[in-house]
């Protein structure tokens, strides 16, 4: 279970401070990413997911969220990372793009962090597993920098146009 | 003796026939003294005694005639008749006289002589008385002169005895003398027969004596020369005499010690020239004519041959001296032809030959350097082997020493096994229970940790909460301010039961880890006790199997121990034959280095290189056979260590490359 300490203000008593962005930080491996909380409907435990043939690898497949249908992405996967087995503790961030709704296998949240953009880093030109076009920047999250990432930019077309052929 | 050997043969001869002569003339002077004494004896008596005696006959025949005259006389017929009678008387009375007279001419002896003259006394007397008697008768008386004349026989009567003594003492000189010549012809026949024997006895003597004398030395001497004709020159004449038998004795002498002058120059002409000493030549001067010519004529000889073999002899020396670019130059013929030609060409060759030894002298050092360095390698490679060997063999050893202590432990090991076994059967019944006991307490412990696990789901699914809260909250904006403090009152809740949760957690997990370990410890024991329960059957089968197998072992490692012995003799064999090869390859480089400086010491002229392809083959042959003798391995391709040497021996030695690697 992971339960880290926010050196970012949590968020709450600061909520409608409007430089202040609020972000959901969660792991992926060693690493914290972050996304802007308005994007995020829900945050789930791990339920069964039904694997649909024909998708992207990083697509894992579906999973019912009270009677929706809502695709799910592995960012794992996504990341080109080792996958790694889906225990309870694995959490699905249930996002929102636009209208569509999509499901992020994480290895787990960590905190909602408010982030003032004047603590936002631009992100750097590194060659990593990260394609750098959905990093939105960097922050300090804790002792770590956490990648802050576009959700809309993170989950392109070709996966929406997957899930909306279910949904 | 020796003066008489010394004597011409003419002397010997002469002195041989003097002796005979003298003995002849002894014997004819003993024979004419005898006859001259005979004959004058016969002459004396002839002269004295004959005539004498025939005088005395013939006086006394006168005598008888005087009387008769006077008888006659006196019987006269007449005067003339007795004149003439008396002339007759006359007559016969000189002859008497005359007679006498010569008669004692012929005496000798004295008594005769005296005889004589009484005789002629006697005579004178008579005749007195006769020429008284005859005076009578010419006085006519005849009668008285008859008277007379008778009376006259008493005168005549001593002149009868006279004449009578007379001849009588002639004929007794007569027979004397003849008594004397039969004597003295006795005593010279004895003589002469005694002078004749002695005479032919040392005729005899002195014949045989010189005819030896004469042809005991030709003798020895046509012995001699039949020997020196034969060719048995060593022989001498010891006859030395001045004679002419001596005279060609030496001659012979000399002619043999010509001769063997002869033969001894030209043998030591022989000799020299058999033994090479061409500067020898006769000496000539010693000999004439055609034994001069002789010795000239070897001489010449040797000077003929002696000049190409001096020549011959020249170069040779200086081929001797390592200087292979002379030649014979000389003018010959014939057989020295020949030798000029052959020693020629036998120069060329040697030196054109010499130059190919300096040549492959050189390849044969590089490569037998080469070759005793991979010897070498290969020694030590080899070596190493053979240590490694013994190390092996030793380690055989003890290992066979192991091995038996190993079946004797094996045993012993059983047998403990069987005991242990035992109470590990009951400490396993003892565990078993325990590990029940265990199990259940472990169950119990994974109740515990299901709870935990509750707990922790609870604290999970309460950190979401919260964090949906959260989510709510911000996406509610203004409106959920209030919201944000329940999610807010939320969140701690959820980190208060999450900080429980996880001291909870601890102690449990705490205590878990307890009774895990406990009961891990009780199943690790009981796993313990039925792994060593198993164990230990498996050890006592295995012992049982070690038992055996120590035993195959046993032989087996003494197999292997004897098949390592054998390697190991083989292995230093090997290195002992490739510590040879080494110091053969050594030798062989020693002897190439002896050979190519054996080679720098000769002059060989302007060097004419042979092209090294004429001798790559046999190179690489050589690489070829040293790389087959090596066991086959796949590295022999490859460039490494050991390998490698031979290779690039292969390499080297053939230079250029050639096809003749592709068996590489």
């Amino acid at each position: 279970m992971q339960q880290t300490q926010p050196a970012g203000t949590p968020a709450g008593l600061n909520a409608y401070a409007s430089d202040v962005d609020q972000y959901l930080t969660f792991s992926l491996g060693q690493e914290e990413y972050g996304i802007e909380i308005l994007k995020v409907q829900e945050i789930k435990g791990y339920s069964a997911i039904t694997p649909i043939p024909n998708t992207p690898p990083h697509v894992k497949g579906v999973m019912n969220l009270r009677g929706t249908v809502v695709p799910v992405v592995d960012l794992r996967s996504k990341f080109a990372m080792e996958t790694v087995e889906y225990s309870k503790f694995t959490v699905i961030i249930v996002v929102t793009i636009g209208t569509k709704i999509a499901g992020l296998v994480v290895d787990a949240v960590s905190d909602v962090l408010n982030i003032p953009a004047s603590d936002i880093r631009p992100a750097p030109d590194f060659g990593s597993r990260t394609d750098t076009r959905f990093i939105t920047g960097m922050a300090n999250s804790g002792d770590k920098l956490a990648v802050l990432l576009d959700v809309d930019r993170l989950l392109g077309d070709e996966e929406l146009s997957a899930v909306a052929s279910e949904g | 003796m020796q003066w008489f050997r010394d004597c011409k043969t003419v002397t010997k001869l002469m002195i041989g026939f003097g002796i005979m002569a003298l003995f002849m003339g002894v014997l004819g002077y003993e024979g004419i003294r005898n006859i001259t004494m005979l004959s004058t004896s016969m002459r004396d008596m002839y002269e004295h005694d004959v005539q004498g005696l025939s005088y005395i006959k013939d006086a006394n025949t006168q005598l008888a005639t005087a009387s008769k005259s006077m008888r006659n006389a006196a019987l006269a017929k007449d005067s003339k008749d007795l004149e003439v009678r008396i002339g007759e008387l006359h007559t016969n009375r000189d002859t008497f006289v005359k007679d006498i007279e010569a008669f004692q001419k012929c005496l000798t002896v004295d008594a005769m002589k005296a005889k004589a003259l009484e005789l002629l006394d006697e005579f004178r007397l008579n005749a007195r008385a006769q020429d008284q008697v005859v005076d009578v008768l010419l006085s006519g008386h005849r009668e008285e002169g008859i008277v007379q004349i008778a009376g006259l026989n008493t005168l005549e009567k001593r002149r009868g005895e006279l004449m009578a003594e007379l001849t009588r003492d002639e004929l007794d000189l007569m027979k004397k003398a003849a008594a004397d010549v039969d004597e003295a012809a006795g005593s010279a026949k004895t003589w002469s027969m005694i002078l004749m024997l002695a005479a032919v006895m040392v005729a005899l003597g002195l014949g045989l004596g010189i005819a030896r004398m004469i042809t005991n030395p030709l003798r020895r001497i046509v012995e001699v020369a039949g020997k020196v004709a034969a060719g048995d020159v060593d022989q001498s004449i010891e006859y030395r005499a001045k004679d002419e038998t001596g005279m060609l004795a030496e001659a012979f002498s000399g002619l043999i010690g010509t001769l063997k002058g002869l033969i001894g120059e030209t043998t030591q002409l022989v000799k020299s020239a058999r033994a090479g000493q061409l500067d020898r030549r006769g000496n000539d001067g010693q000999f004439a004519g055609a034994f001069r010519e002789l010795i000239v004529g070897i001489n010449d000889t040797v000077d003929a041959f002696a000049a190409p073999v001096k020549e011959a002899s020249a170069v040779l020396v200086k081929v001797a001296a390592r200087d292979l670019t002379t030649q014979m130059e000389g003018d010959y013929q014939g057989d020295f032809a020949i030798v000029k030609n052959s020693l020629n060409t036998a120069v060329n060759n040697l030196r054109e030959a010499l130059s190919e030894v300096k040549i492959s002298a050189e390849t044969v050092s590089a490569t037998a350097q080469t070759l005793s360095s991979a010897s070498e390698e290969i020694s030590s490679g080899a070596q190493e082997q053979a240590s490694s060997l013994e190390e092996t063999a030793s380690s055989l050893e003890e290992m066979t020493a192991t091995v038996k202590q190993n079946a004797d432990s094996a045993r012993q090991a059983s047998q403990l096994a069987a005991g242990s076994r035992d109470s590990a059967e009951k400490g396993g019944l003892v565990v078993k229970a325990a590990v029940a006991a265990m199990t259940e307490i472990n169950q119990s412990s994974s109740k515990i940790a299901d709870i935990i696990t509750t707990i922790d789901e609870i604290a999970f699914q309460t950190n979401l909460l919260a964090l949906n809260a959260a989510v709510e909250a911000a996406r509610a904006g203004e409106q959920g301010r209030g919201f944000a403090v329940v999610a807010a009152e939320v969140r701690n809740l959820a980190q208060r039961s999450a900080t429980a949760a996880k001291e909870i957690k601890g102690l449990i997990q705490d205590s878990v880890r307890r009774v895990e370990n406990g009961s891990e410890l009780v199943n690790r024991s009981g796993q313990t006790l039925e792994e060593i329960v198993q164990s230990v059957k498996r050890v006592t089968d295995i012992v049982t199997e070690i038992a055996a197998a120590s035993k195959e072992q046993y032989t087996g490692i003494e197999q292997v121990n004897k098949a390592t012995m054998q390697m190991d003799q083989v292995t230093q064999a090997n290195a002992s034959q490739t510590e040879e090869m080494a110091s053969t390859a050594q030798g062989l480089s020693a002897n190439a280095e002896q050979l190519q400086a054996l080679v720098a010491g000769f002059q060989l002229g302007a060097q004419q290189r042979t092209p090294v392809n004429a001798i790559v083959a046999p190179r690489a042959a050589l690489a070829t056979r040293l790389v087959r003798k090596k066991t086959p391995s796949p590295r022999m391709g490859g460039a490494e260590e050991r390998p490698s040497n031979l290779a690039s021996l292969a390499r080297h030695t053939a230079g250029d490359g050639k096809t003749e690697f592709e068996e590489f």
